[in-house]
């Protein structure tokens, strides 16, 4: 779904002080308003943006279960990533059932922005990378696209690390 | 030694530095680290994992470590300095994690016997060179030739010596 994606400096750094706690990552999604700031340390900016049950139904974060990290010393220089879903080569974040109300569908909303989160032994809720798209996402009425699905290829390089 | 632009991680070291259940992980900032001189005749390869590889060629650190007079190489040597890490934050600017380390100083090197400074290894000893892993190197924009005076580590305390990117798609 997105266009653009970055990490957060932050997240990066307790990565690399091997603070940074991924068992349990999930992926959250935001309405409109999301600005990426690549120095936020917390997620506190989630609750004003997220996507709400009450407007949204069905919506929670979804879990997004990651492999190791891995260096691939033929990429260009190196590259760290941490594949996700290891041997399989696709993967999808989904969202099942987004928007699909007993009373009828939500219509013309929009998703605008993606948001990895990971945690600390001192922050419950870390924001490590964010994918948006300034234009959002339409989340259609129709039946067969109840699902939103974020899609990655399966080399995981999605969150890669480059060695400057 | 002039200032230093040219630095590149070990594949290996970084991982220990994300993997805090490796065998043997790195904390940047709660370990202990060093610093190390190798011969401008060392060639510095991404996958370098330890500082004594066995290859006894210019892929080995500890076959290409400097000896100097008055630098002291091998596991422990006192010419291997305690590498002072004096920040490791994100750069808003330039988008990217910069690792700082305080400068160090060689003093009367060399003079009686000299050698060509390449670069520098940052390195986590362990119970031998074997063991001991590379974490990154630090090539110098210009070869340093001792002659018995001052070998100055000069870090850019601006852009830091060791960086990681952030790259946004």
């Amino acid at each position: 779904m997105a266009t653009v994606s970055s990490w957060y400096g932050p997240a990066l750094r307790n990565t690399i002080l091997g603070k940074l706690d991924m068992s349990e990552a999930k992926m959250a999604l935001l309405g409109a308003d999301f600005e990426f700031d690549p120095e936020c340390s917390n997620g506190d900016f989630l609750s004003g943006l997220e996507l709400s049950c009450g407007s949204w139904p069905y919506y929670a974060r979804a879990a997004v279960p990651f492999g190791p990290w891995y260096w691939d010393p033929e990429i260009d220089r190196g590259h760290l990533f941490r594949p996700i879903y290891t041997g399989t080569p696709d993967f999808y974040v989904n969202f099942p059932a987004l928007g699909q109300d007993v009373e009828g569908w939500v219509t013309d909303r929009r998703v605008y922005a993606a948001v990895l989160i990971g945690s600390l032994p001192t922050e419950a809720v870390v924001p490590v990378a964010a994918w948006w798209n300034t234009a959002g996402i339409y989340i259609s009425n129709d039946p067969a696209t109840w699902n939103l699905g974020m899609y990655f290829q399966g080399n995981g390089r999605v969150l890669a690390i480059e060695m400057d | 030694m002039a200032a230093v632009t040219i630095t590149q991680w070990s594949g290996p070291g970084l991982l220990s530095c994300i993997k805090s259940t490796d065998a043997a992980p790195i904390d940047l900032i709660a370990n202990s680290l060093k610093l190390m001189l190798v011969k401008s005749t060392f060639n510095f390869t991404p996958d370098l994992q330890y500082v004594d590889n066995a290859a006894d060629d210019a892929s080995d650190p500890s076959f290409c470590e400097c000896d100097f007079t008055n630098y002291v190489g091998g596991f422990e040597g006192a010419g291997r300095k305690a590498a002072t890490v004096t920040s490791l934050l994100y750069d808003a600017t330039d988008n990217r994690l910069e690792l700082v380390i305080q400068n160090e100083t060689w003093s009367a090197a060399g003079g009686t016997t000299d050698n060509d400074i390449g670069a520098i290894l940052l390195i986590k000893e362990g119970t031998d060179d074997t063991d001991s892993q590379a974490i990154g190197c630090i090539a110098l924009n210009n070869v340093f030739s001792t002659n018995g005076g001052d070998a100055v580590l000069d870090i850019d305390d601006g852009d830091g010596c060791l960086r990681l990117s952030l790259p946004e798609s």
